[in-house]
């Protein structure tokens, strides 16, 4: 049984609860904050060229690597890494967001490439404390890309090799854009996916993708780069095309017309639903010209210019 | 008292097993030889060392202190609510942990980095806190039946601003509360550790203090009082300690479910309810549960990473539940 205890030392113990707690508090703070200390992610300055050691996080980027030529000097890149077939070779990392630093460090990188976003918060610093040169890239627009393939290029020492693809891109896309000319632009919904339906807003570079290829996102009033919207507002706004992307490692996705209530749709009802790769179109990387084309086919089928225009924006560069 | 004294060395010896393992075993396969020589010589392959001291060494660290936090909480709101469901999370620590670290992320506050992230959580789990204890706490006392409403009410209502705020994401911002909410020991660093070193360590020592009282309290309140022990100072105390140490782990690694529910009860199934050995076996238990499984989550489906709470969970109910059947058959 229990002595029956004074009473004091709980109110002292109470008393060094508090004064203790609070000081760990006030410590934990000061110290966490105190973490964001070299906060700037370094970028790779001064000798670029001398890169030698590249670890890719961000798939696209990989692709754009080896596009300019340097794909060869990559010893590192993500669980999704599948294009070009040789990036299959490299060295699987995992995760590009929230990476598993271990194995970052261990590929001895002097370069890694990291999406720049809220999912990877604080993992650039983390690097360059470990001694790990980064080069965050925001990597979500049109623009961003053009921007990137520059970006990479220098920290590469592959420049020429990067203004090659980017006048590359730029003319195929200008192709694309004159070929379809003034044609009437068909409304488009893109279907990424069915149950909730989430489509495209005009904060995804896809909007801007479909504008070139002639048609017109039917959400592109939303900022959202991917919003989640109702069956009803899809009818609504009754699209003439639905845009329905599959990937090639992804399981089979169940098709518009074969979707609960979705033959309220009248594009579904008409048969304006149509397939495309979804390896080509959500990879920000250079094919998306590629993925431009096949969407204007779809868009303009009577466009004979779009028939008979070949492009490959992707081919394995040379660095200088 | 001899089985407890095995019973210290047994969980000694689990925590210090464990730690081994999370240390050896990692996504970067590394020998033995070469994280004894990472660890010991200064001058060892640079690569190697800083994956050791650097990322390994401070996780294991922070995985033991997580888990023992957990654990130590977990003892101290089933003792206070004399209640076998009381966990953690139970009075709304998580959820406001979640939505200040969902906040942070999705209304644009990343830049304010990982350090920024814990802070955030704080923020949010000490707000939780201050709401039920302040609903909680009237005329001099702590009401500990309008303490689990008010603490299951407020849990609810930061769920339900964390799915507003989720919803109202962009795409990027939602991928990374989702990782969040689903716990990871991927992002420490060595300043988090030692805080929450001092932090759990002072909080358990001040637990320990209190264990008497915990014991009697265990007889109901008035027992407790006329056995001399200041029933609303206790009780005040380790509600305290419990939701400041459900909240530096929440903070610092997400919602990590499971250990503090399960291995207070497992430690109590095994050892007894005497508080004065069950809150530092918890320490030792927690922490030693949540490195392995820590350590598992790192390696099974290399080089991809598995929620620590996944593990946790799968391998660890199971074992509970054979536990349970083997003390009632």
């Amino acid at each position: 049984m229990h002595k029956r205890n004074p009473s004091v030392p709980v109110s002292r113990t109470a008393r060094i609860v508090a004064a203790c707690v609070l000081s760990a508090l006030v410590l934990m703070a000061v110290l966490a904050s105190g973490m964001r200390g070299s906060a700037e992610p370094s970028a790779p300055t001064g000798q670029e060229a001398g890169v030698r050691r590249i670890v890719s996080l961000i798939p696209a980027a990989t692709e754009i690597l080896f596009a300019i030529g340097a794909g060869d000097r990559l010893v590192g890149r993500t669980h999704w890494d599948i294009y070009p077939a040789a990036a299959r070779a490299i060295p699987d990392v995992g995760d590009g967001v929230r990476p598993t630093l271990e194995l970052v460090v261990a590929r001895q990188p002097d370069l890694v490439i990291l999406y720049a976003g809220a999912g990877n918060a604080g993992v650039s610093e983390r690097l360059s404390d470990l001694g790990v040169t980064t080069l965050p890239l925001h990597h979500d627009t049109l623009d961003d890309l053009d921007r990137n393939i520059l970006a990479l290029g220098e920290a590469t020492g592959c420049q020429a090799a990067a203004l090659r693809l980017q006048n590359r891109m730029r003319e195929g896309l200008t192709l694309v854009r004159e070929s379809v000319g003034s044609r009437q632009r068909p409304r488009v919904y893109y279907d990424v996916w069915a149950d909730p339906p989430i489509t495209i807003g005009r904060g995804s570079y896809l909007d801007a993708l479909i504008r070139t290829a002639g048609g017109q996102n039917i959400f592109h009033d939303l900022a959202d780069p991917s919003p989640q919207v109702s069956l009803e507002a899809i009818v609504a706004r009754a699209p003439d095309v639905i845009l329905y992307p599959v990937s090639r490692q992804e399981a089979e996705r169940v098709a518009p017309a074969e979707r609960t209530g979705w033959m309220t749709v009248p594009a579904v009802a008409s048969g304006g639903v149509h397939r495309i790769d979804g390896d080509l179109a959500h990879r920000l990387g250079p094919r998306i010209v590629e993925a431009a084309l096949e969407i204007a086919r779809v868009l303009h089928p009577d466009a004979s210019g779009l028939r008979e225009l070949e492009i490959a924006t992707f081919e394995k560069g040379t660095c200088r | 008292m001899r089985s407890k004294a095995v019973g210290a060395a047994l969980l000694s010896g689990f925590v210090l097993l464990a730690g081994i393992c999370g240390l050896l075993l990692g996504a970067a396969p590394l020998s033995p030889a070469t994280v004894w020589n990472a660890l010991t010589d200064p001058g060892a392959d640079p690569a190697a060392r800083s994956i050791l001291v650097s990322l390994r060494l401070p996780r294991v660290a922070a995985g033991i202190l997580t888990g023992a936090s957990l654990a130590v909480s977990g003892t101290l709101f089933q003792a206070l609510l004399r209640n076998p469901l009381a966990e953690p999370y139970l009075l709304g620590v998580s959820s406001g942990a979640a939505f200040g670290a969902v906040g942070a992320l999705t209304l644009g506050f990343s830049w304010l980095g990982s350090g920024g992230l814990v802070l955030a959580g704080l923020a949010g789990s000490l707000l939780a806190i201050a709401i039920v204890f302040r609903v909680a706490y009237a005329v001099g006392r702590l009401d500990t039946h309008i303490m689990i409403l008010a603490g299951v009410v407020v849990a609810a209502f930061f769920g339900a601003g964390v799915m507003l705020l989720l919803t109202m994401a962009r795409g990027e911002a939602m991928r990374a509360a989702v990782l969040w909410t689903m716990g990871s020991l991927s992002g420490v660093s060595w300043e988090m550790t030692v805080a929450l070193a001092l932090y759990a360590g002072v909080s358990t020592l001040t637990a320990l203090a209190l264990a008497r009282h915990l014991n009697a309290l265990a007889l109901g309140e008035e027992t407790a009082a006329h056995l001399g022990t200041r029933v609303e100072t206790v009780k005040r105390a380790s509600f305290l300690l419990a939701s400041l140490l459900a909240a530096a782990a929440v903070s610092v690694a997400g919602v990590i479910g499971f250990i503090g529910l399960v291995v207070p009860h497992a430690v109590r199934l095994v050892w007894g309810a005497d508080h004065r050995y069950l809150i530092p076996f918890c320490f030792l238990a927690g922490g030693g549960v949540l490195v392995l499984a820590d350590t598992l989550a790192r390696t099974t489906f290399r080089p991809l990473e598995l929620p620590v709470g996944v593990v946790t969970a799968l391998l660890g109910v199971p074992l509970f539940l054979v536990l349970l059947r083997r003390r009632h058959a």
